[in-house]
């Protein structure tokens, strides 16, 4: 007995590094689960805190350019304003009125304050929480692309999922012909994802305009994506591979729109006929 | 024995903020990482027993961990860089039949001599680096860029101890 703790005793570094290792594992893998988190909550508040004063410096600093973006920004929501909406009925030929469509997706405004993109599960961390109305599973658009998915969400700031993760799977669809796909991120480059799940009879040409596809309760349709980069072959040849470079560029990405769904209680009820988002 | 903890201490939260709020917002070419954590854990002193070594090597992960918004990795990666520190200690003492005097101060090329020091730092730097990235990846999927990352990040980590070192010798080795 007394060899063993005297044992024990000399070795105890051994036992004091595997508990260690395990607490760091522990917290590890469960955040990359994605479950909710205290310690999460706590990070993001810190962090947010400590960021966001950053942020306002930085905000101030790039404003001109930030006026030459808004103002592109908001060509081009006036030119889409009508994929906001829901028509009611489509007996259009007989019916007239607004009365015909209902707001479907409503836009708010936050700006990133953090976020990673040569991770292989990628977060952005925005300045918009539960406060605000921002709730797990809303899009997140930027002026030139998608952005993500809200993750958590704590009273001022929320997480969201970027397109740049491994679990990130985006109905996407090719501008011209309409056909739609699965956009997912490989994990190799940040600024490439792939679209797969287009019929191989379909013609597409290097620098086609990739848009989500309006088949989700998250994203609205029309919502600029990328450009396809590659043209490949899946191992059946009945379907394509597309390298798709995205649109926007992550590593200066700030101003977002996170996008409320309000009819998303409605779809889902329908048993959420599309299955993925 | 009190300058060095104020040393250490310093170091620490000079090292740990340098990381967290700086260097993880910066976007370096080819992806890579600069990492100066582990310096903090390289020149801790060397009479240092091995339990708050681990502790201490836990915390500077954690702190960084804290920042960066990835629990755990950091903390995973360091404290198995300590860990690693204490068994490298030991084999390399036992095999040079290190007197116990020989044991204390900061470990530094003044000390341990330039070869010692540099083989004792890419040790440490490619053990922490090889911890951090399998972590980061968790799977073999890309296993060469995981390799490249690890290659490029640690000799980017090894030349900031160098660079460290050198500027800071005339002062540092007076311990």
């Amino acid at each position: 007995m007394k060899n063993v703790i005297q044992l024990l005793k000399r070795n105890f570094y051994i036992v004091l590094f595997l508990a260690l290792e395990a607490v760091s594992l522990s917290m590890f893998l469960h955040n990359s689960q994605q479950q909710e988190s205290r310690f999460y909550d706590f990070c993001t508040g810190v962090k947010g805190l400590f960021l966001s004063v950053g942020g306002d410096y930085r905000s101030r600093h790039d404003l001109q350019q930030e006026n030459d973006r808004l103002q592109r920004e908001n060509a081009w929501l006036r030119a889409n304003i009508e994929t906001s909406y829901l028509s009611t009925s489509h007996l259009t030929d007989t019916m007239n009125g607004d009365t015909l469509y209902r707001q479907m997706y409503v836009y708010m405004p936050a700006r990133i304050i953090s976020g990673s993109i040569h991770l292989a599960d990628n977060y952005f961390l925005l300045d918009a929480g539960y406060q605000e109305g921002v709730e797990p599973g809303m899009a997140v658009i930027s002026p030139n692309g998608i952005v993500g998915i809200v993750n958590q969400v704590s009273r001022y700031f929320c997480s969201v999922i970027s397109v740049l993760h491994h679990q990130s799977m985006i109905s996407a669809a090719l501008a011209e012909s309409g056909h739609s796909g699965s956009l997912t991120w490989p994990g190799t480059r940040f600024d490439e994802a792939l679209l797969t799940d287009i019929p191989s009879h379909i013609k597409v040409r290097i620098g086609d305009r990739v848009v989500t596809s309006g088949l989700s309760i998250v994203y609205p349709g029309g919502i600029p994506v990328g450009f396809v980069s590659d043209i490949l072959l899946d191992e059946s040849g009945d379907f394509y591979r597309l390298k798709v470079r995205f649109s926007e560029d992550y590593t200066c990405v700030d101003k977002v729109y996170i996008i409320k769904n309000l009819f998303k209680e409605d779809m889902e009820s329908c048993n959420e006929p599309f299955g993925k988002i | 024995m009190q300058r060095a903890f104020w040393k250490n201490l310093i170091r620490f939260l000079f090292l740990v903020l340098l990381q967290g709020m700086v260097l993880e917002h910066i976007e370096l070419p080819g992806h890579l990482h600069l990492m100066v954590v582990p310096v903090f854990i390289l020149l801790l002193p060397l009479q240092l027993p091995a339990v708050p070594l681990l502790i201490l090597g836990f915390l500077s992960g954690f702190c960084v961990d804290l920042l960066c918004q990835i629990p755990g990795l950091n903390a995973a990666a360091a404290t198995f860089m300590a860990f690693s520190r204490i068994v490298y200690f030991r084999i390399k003492n036992r095999r040079d039949a290190v007197r116990d005097a020989d044991i204390a101060g900061t470990p530094l090329p003044s000390g341990m001599g330039w070869g010692g020091f540099i083989e004792y730092t890419l040790w440490m730097v490619v053990l922490f680096h090889l911890a951090y990235f399998l972590l980061d990846a968790f799977s073999l999927r890309h296993v060469f860029y995981t390799l490249y990352l690890l290659a490029g990040s640690s000799l980017l980590c090894f030349l900031s101890v160098l660079f460290t070192v050198s500027v800071f010798r005339a002062r540092t080795n007076t311990r």
